[in-house]
């Protein structure tokens, strides 16, 4: 079943063009890595389909749906939550209040209620406590339920920022550079995490990543962007050997020599 | 005796104002230097009700913070939903303020710059304690609910907030509303307790004294404004003597919160029994310590 589908997606920064005619589908349960040079406009693919920015031209589809006109809420509502490359955490809140700000986008209590503090509003107040807490136990988390978010290790922060993301009960993630910034042995907690959650939560994922072992362990699909263009798609074997690739991230020798020339 | 009582009132009827700036500045992190204008309002909305229309007082006391709520959606719509960053929000409500002044030296029902005089004196210091609770309850409630969290999740970073389903422009606007209301109130508990209102009482000063408790009392608290307020109004009381140099007073004292305690008196905190038995606990282990 195809989740999400991106037709002919164009945006422009003014006179910029960063990204041109890149068209996939993601289907449930797939982990699409999405891989290319600083700049080639991974993230920005995130921000359009998140409406963090509005489309130039193109088409978003959400479960046949079109989602490129709709609201973040109402996107995320439907079930698609990203996490970022630099972690955005409410870093004066404790992590027990980080979680619970997810929690909250379904407190269905009105204004009366809190004033009033009814019954209404103390059970789902209670509720929400608990769920935060029950999915910080599973994450394992739970001792740092008070703590300054802040003053968490970079590596937790992250995991922190990803248990958030979660509490939406999202059907799609996108996943931000997870690996940015990690020693190798951060890095292999985050791809054990990923894969825990993958098969907990039934996800479909999208990966953007730098650290290519994340994106060989986890993604069976690999997409490769370079200046706002796709340059090739396939599996992780099928991706290291293709040409291109190579090209975008080294450059190609004859190319390098003729310049070379024409400087002389 | 009557000298003190009227210190309190004016710090309190200073205090529901100042809630209501620490909803807007303290937890949605936004500043304003108009919102003297909304206390404006609510003074005349409540005093032409009671004097011209011989409204009961606490009748028009509502409808004249209603009146102000109204107003801020008015001109909230354009000022919040245009998005503007923090200091270009605060310098359109700064137009905003002066712009009511204004209008209201030049409407024919506000009598002008020649004030109302004769406004019923309802405003007793019972009446005050009552409000300034309801205010407190009201502001508390609030900022523990999914409300108030909203407000600090916009606060703390709005890119965030909005990847977790806060609609910005709704926590914004709803939260400018709110202070609009109270500030509403306060002015009609103003005009209600000196009995006369001209609109050179609600210049940028005004504005700028309800900011400056808010900020000295610590962003992200509700007790550290309330004291802050006091502290301004009885602290330049004390140093009458002075005379002029007092106002050196507030801008030193913004100048030296913002070196020694950015965050404000009590920054995202909030003095509660708990945390004064733990400071009780702390001090008399001190005291042991000392002793022993």
């Amino acid at each position: 079943m195809v989740l999400l589908e991106l037709q002919q997606i164009e945006k422009k920064f003014g006179g910029i063009c960063a990204l041109k005619g890149i068209s996939f589908v993601v289907n449930k349960n797939d982990i699409l890595g999405l891989i290319g040079p600083n700049g080639a406009g991974k993230t920005t693919i995130f921000n359009l389909v998140t409406r963090a920015y509005d489309i130039t031209n193109g088409l978003i589809l959400f479960k046949g749906k079109p989602i490129n006109k709709m609201r973040t809420d109402q996107i995320i509502n439907l079930g698609v939550v990203r996490t970022f490359q630099n972690i955005r955490l409410f870093k004066k809140l404790t992590v027990l209040d980080n979680v619970k700000a997810s929690l909250y986008h379904k407190a269905n209590y009105n204004l009366l209620d809190a004033l009033f503090r009814t019954k209404n509003y103390k059970k789902i107040e209670r509720d929400i406590d608990k769920e935060a807490k029950e999915l910080l136990r599973e994450m394992e988390l739970e001792k740092y339920v008070g703590i300054q978010s802040d003053n968490l290790p970079y590596g937790l922060q992250r995991k922190l920022e990803i248990t958030r993301a979660l509490a939406l009960a999202p059907e799609m993630l996108l996943l931000d550079e997870p690996a940015a910034g990690m020693n190798p042995k951060e890095v292999t907690d985050i791809i054990r995490l990923i894969q825990k959650i993958y098969t907990e939560y039934h996800l479909t994922m999208v990966i953007i990543e730098h650290h290519m072992n994340v994106i060989t362990s986890l993604c069976n699909n690999i997409i490769v962007l370079n200046f706002g263009r796709r340059i090739a798609e396939g599996t992780p074997e099928n991706i290291q050997k293709d040409p291109k690739v190579i090209e975008a991230y080294l450059g190609s020798s004859t190319q390098k020599k003729k310049d070379e020339i024409a400087y002389a | 005796m009557e000298y003190f009582k009227t210190i309190f009132i004016v710090a309190s009827i200073n205090v529901v104002a100042v809630i209501g700036m620490t909803i807007f500045t303290g937890f949605t992190g936004l500043f304003s230097f108009g919102h003297a204008a909304f206390i404006a309002i609510g003074a005349y909305g409540a005093a032409i009700l009671t004097y011209f229309y011989h409204f009961p007082f606490v009748l028009a006391l509502v409808l004249g913070s209603m009146l102000a709520g109204l107003v801020s959606l008015l001109i909230g719509y354009p000022t919040i939903k245009g998005n503007l960053g923090s200091d270009y929000l605060a310098v359109a409500l700064l137009g905003f303020g002066e712009a009511v002044r204004v209008i209201l030296e030049n409407l024919k029902i506000t009598q002008g710059a020649r004030g109302l005089p004769g406004i019923r004196i309802c405003c007793t210091v019972p009446v005050i304690i009552i409000a300034m609770i309801i205010a407190i309850l009201v502001a508390k409630h609030l900022v523990l609910s999914k409300y108030g969290r909203r407000m600090v999740e916009v606060r703390e970073d709005a890119v965030a907030a909005e990847m977790l389903g806060v609609p910005l422009f709704k926590t914004k606007y709803f939260s400018f509303f709110i202070s609009a209301l109270f500030c509403g109130l306060s002015g009609g508990l103003l005009a209600h307790y000196y009995g006369f209102i001209q609109p050179a009482m609600f210049t940028l000063d005004q504005s700028t004294q309800i900011l400056a408790s808010v900020v000295c009392g610590g962003i992200g608290s509700l007790t550290g404004p309330i004291i802050a307020t006091y502290i301004f109004v009885f602290v330049p009381e004390i140093f009458r003597f002075a005379k002029l140099w007092r106002l050196v007073f507030y801008g030193s004292a913004l100048v030296l919160t913002m070196i020694f305690r950015p965050s404000g008196l009590m920054g995202y905190r909030e003095i509660s029994f708990n945390s004064l038995a733990t400071i009780h606990k702390q001090l008399s282990r001190l005291f042991n310590k000392i002793v022993s």
